[in-house]
């Protein structure tokens, strides 16, 4: 496999990640592309058994300094705070494919509300979710792109799971 | 089935159906999205370092600023008057050339210098 192959395979799951994490397109995509080129550029030389861990590093560090420069904004631009909401996050509704309205509706709705639940958990618990339960990390691995322990790694899990089961019990069962 | 044992088959059906819906967004990406991806991902593989210049700044600009720098330095050194060391007008000059080609004594230039400053503005 190739790091262009590799890029193609995670980048749509790399870019829905970053928009979970700051329900922003743009920022998304710039997460994205600056993961990409700082993997491109720094480690175009590891084996491709180490790309997707690496990958997975580079594009939580970005969201992190995501995370970091917002706090900074937060603060310089105080009277913007009340921008970031907890809004659901947007949908693409053209490029759901068609089916029948009531059907199509409960997905829409459906969707948004995991969105929403997702965004609503603490960044730690949605990063191990996602990392876990969506890009199939194991816990050490997981543990290595968050720098922190396993253990810390199982309990973020754990409350990300019971908060999204509290959460869309009666919508998705 | 024990409570404990519902609760977590319970959480990991949820969980299968959060990842579900994630891949289902990820493959209805809008054509847009996915072009600008396509873009990022062949501008990173052809050119890893462009990025750093892609918004670059002042970067371009700083060899020409430093050369300028340079130049109005060495415009301001050669301008600048030196005022450590007394600079003699023409009249002193001449004055001098011809105290030192006329062998006249310095002990006795020093004592009527001023005359000989006035006489050489006289002639002048």
């Amino acid at each position: 496999m190739t790091l262009n192959q590799f890029l193609t395979s995670v980048q749509k799951r790399a870019f829905i990640t970053a928009k979970l994490a700051t329900d922003n397109e743009d920022d998304a995509l710039d997460i994205v592309q600056d993961s990409m080129f700082k993997l491109a550029k720094s480690y175009p030389d590891k084996s491709e058994q180490e790309w997707p861990a690496l990958f997975q590093r580079v594009l939580q560090n970005a969201i992190k300094d995501w995370y970091r420069k917002q706090k900074v904004r937060k603060i310089m631009w105080w009277w913007q705070q009340d921008k970031i909401s907890e809004e659901e996050l947007p949908i693409d509704y053209s490029n759901i494919p068609r089916e029948e309205p009531e059907k199509s509706q409960q997905t829409i709705q459906t969707a948004n509300a995991i969105n929403a639940a997702l965004r609503k958990l603490p960044f730690r618990q949605q990063q191990a979710f996602i990392l876990r339960a969506w890009w199939e990390h194991s816990t050490e691995e997981t543990a290595a792109i968050m720098g922190c322990s396993a253990g810390s790694v199982k309990t973020h899990y754990s409350r990300a799971s019971k908060a999204l089961a509290n959460a869309l019990q009666e919508v998705v069962l | 089935m024990k409570d404990s044992e519902k609760r977590a088959k319970r959480n990991a059906d949820i969980d299968l159906c959060v990842t579900n819906a994630l891949d289902k967004q990820a493959e209805t990406i809008s054509p847009k999205i996915s072009d600008r991806l396509d873009a990022a991902r062949f501008s990173a593989i052809a050119e890893p370092d462009s990025k750093l210049n892609s918004n670059p700044g002042l970067l371009p600009w700083l060899p020409a600023m430093g050369t300028c720098a340079a130049l109005l330095l060495v415009v301001v050194m050669l301008n600048i008057p030196d005022s450590s060391t007394p600079t003699l007008a023409d009249g002193d000059q001449d004055l001098v050339l011809e105290v030192v080609l006329t062998n006249q004594d310095m002990d006795l230039m020093e004592e009527d210098l001023e005359f000989y400053l006035w006489l050489a503005e006289q002639n002048s």
